[in-house]
């Protein structure tokens, strides 16, 4: 029995070294935010000795940073709600094969997980520019929204696939038409595996830096990952700002994870299996 | 029930697919058909200067540059890595989120956290954490008498693409431990106890059931971290942008500077096709050869 103690508490204690190999990162870049520049330096836990809240005052005047939470907002929401209404519609058709092509729609779709949509870069680029879509908040959301398509049709129909269908033929049976079927009747029952690929979309979408790096070159329009990429080259006097910086850009997607923690991972796991 | 459907329902479920598959089309499919198309032609990214059609003559660029050498070679470490690296842990991590341990909830949330982080911001927390002068690692091997190893390994030509597999590692430990904490709830736990009582020690219970049992997460795992290498970009791209020098280079990176540094944006597009097909040929070879091996 007591070997058996020894080994489960060996097993504890990599449990939490692990635990702390992740979290110190964090906890480093959060005690930082609140200290001078002085004490940032050549300490490892210490917890600042006076609170520093200038850097937080720099970090939204100078840095804007919560300028650029706001963009990466509306870049994620609106690209959510673009997959959850035009996925949906689609994934439904597929799921039930409705159509001949049903099929072959599938496989048309599920092709772009296996594609890094960086490759495209240069010809999207080209077409931004073109059309004039650059740093315009719509062709971005669109953009975004397709580059999620694969992965969010895939959960969301694999989810459709998974309900019965007495209930579509009932409602067409009475007369129901399709729109109305999807919307009023499919979605509030699928609402789990939409959500889920809604919040997967949000997630990639609020992070994602290469598409906003070439294509939002207005400092208005920019997003987190791109603001916090340039002050990378900026000169600072002191980094506290840039610390409170990725605080205040970390913080609301941390809380947007913590709420809906079993569908972000949840959807994630699933999307992993399919690779 | 859709069989008897009616010509109106038929044509509803038309109109209804219609926006995803333009939407889709267009904005995916499109542009990944103008890559290969552009893959042979000559530009320097200007509109109004031409396009000059080189046959092949990008893709021979690509193969015969120094850095796609350096990029391969890369691209190999990123794959040893996960295996030797991100696999083990992601197991271990595995195992505790499956096992009775208390507070299981904040070890889930804490291995799991990094992947919702930017990555961007996850480089500029490791940029200080490897900080020279003063940051949290160089004070820590100046406790511990290695204060003469020079901590800037992402400046590192020798070291930069090892510290940045580390970073990876951080980042992608948690989503990995979700693949095979799947695989562990589909153990049965009769399986285990029966082991148990025969007398089996922790660890043959764990080599002779556990790790044959998880094959298919070991597959999983397997795919996503030769497809991840091959296409690995944006941890390179904001921790060292491949340098310094060429040291870290990968696919990614080289795409990305032909085009918006060296205005090559053939060469670009020819690195661009070749990601897809090699992310395409990679993914569905191992499948074969898993399924291959499922047969046996």
């Amino acid at each position: 029995m007591k070997k058996i103690r020894i080994r489960s508490i060996i097993f504890v204690l990599f449990a939490i070294l692990f635990a702390a190999i992740f979290i110190y990162p964090i906890y480093f870049t959060v005690v930082s935010s609140f200290k001078n520049n002085n004490e940032i330096w050549n300490t490892m836990f210490s917890l600042p000795s006076k609170i520093e809240w200038s850097n937080y005052t720099s970090a939204i005047q100078d840095v804007k940073i919560l300028k650029a939470v706001l963009n990466s907002f509306i870049f994620s929401l609106g690209a959510s709600f673009v997959v959850v209404i035009v996925v949906t519609m689609a994934a439904y058709v597929c799921a039930r094969n409705i159509l001949k092509v049903s099929k072959f729609l599938k496989t048309y779709y599920l092709l772009g997980m296996m594609v890094p949509p960086y490759a495209m870069l240069i010809p999207v680029v080209t077409m931004f520019t073109r059309l004039g879509f650059r740093d315009k908040y719509w062709p971005m959301i669109l953009l975004y929204a397709a580059i999620n398509f694969p992965m969010s049709f895939y959960l969301i129909s694999s989810y459709i696939e998974g309900i019965s269908q007495d209930l579509d033929e009932v409602a067409l049976l009475d007369g129901c038409d399709l729109f109305t079927l999807i919307f009023r009747i499919i979605f509030p029952i699928a609402r789990p595996g939409i959500f889920t690929g809604a919040i997967i979309t949000f997630l990639a979408v609020y992070n994602e830096l290469i598409f906003a790096n070439t294509l939002l070159t207005n400092q208005a329009m920019k997003t987190i990952s791109v603001r916090l990429l340039g002050l990378q080259g900026e000169r600072f006097t002191s980094y506290g700002p840039m610390f409170a910086s990725i605080v205040l850009s970390v913080v609301p997607i941390l809380i947007v994870y913590l709420i809906f923690q079993d569908r972000v991972e949840g959807g994630i796991a699933e999307g992993a299996v399919k690779g | 029930m859709f069989g008897v459907m009616s010509k109106r329902k038929k044509f509803e479920a038309l109109l209804v697919s219609l926006p995803a598959f333009l939407l889709y089309s267009f904005v995916f499919i499109y542009p990944m058909i103008t890559v290969f198309r552009l893959a042979f032609f000559k530009w320097n990214g200007i509109p109004s200067s031409p396009m000059q059609y080189v046959g092949f003559r990008n893709f021979i660029a690509v193969f015969n540059d120094r850095k796609f050498m350096i990029a391969l070679r890369n691209v190999g470490i990123f794959i040893l890595s996960g295996v030797f690296l991100i696999m083990p842990v992601a197991l271990f991590l595995a195992t505790v989120i499956q096992s009775k341990i208390r507070v299981k909830r904040f070890f889930r949330t804490s291995y799991f956290m990094p992947q919702v982080i930017s990555r961007t911001a996850i480089a500029l927390m490791w940029y200080f954490l490897l900080y020279p002068e003063g940051g949290p690692l160089a004070t820590l091997f100046q406790s511990i008498g290695l204060g003469h190893i020079d901590v800037n390994f992402l400046g590192s030509q020798k070291y930069a693409i090892y510290a940045i597999t580390v970073i990876n590692a951080w980042t992608y430990a948690g989503f990995n431990m979700l693949i095979f904490s799947a695989g562990l709830t589909s153990i049965p736990n009769e399986i285990l106890e029966a082991a148990e009582v025969d007398g089996a020690s922790g660890f043959k219970r764990f080599r002779y059931i556990t790790v044959p049992m998880l094959k298919s997460s070991f597959q999983i795992f397997i795919l996503n971290a030769v497809v991840g290498s091959i296409t690995t970009f944006e941890m390179v791209y904001v921790t060292t942008g491949g340098g310094p020098g060429s040291a870290s280079e990968v696919f990614g990176t080289l795409l990305y500077k032909n085009a918006f540094t060296y205005n090559n944006y053939g060469y670009s597009n020819a690195m661009g096709a070749f990601l897809i097909v090699a992310s395409f040929v990679a993914s569905i070879l191992l499948r074969k050869m898993f399924a291959y091996s499922d047969r046996k």
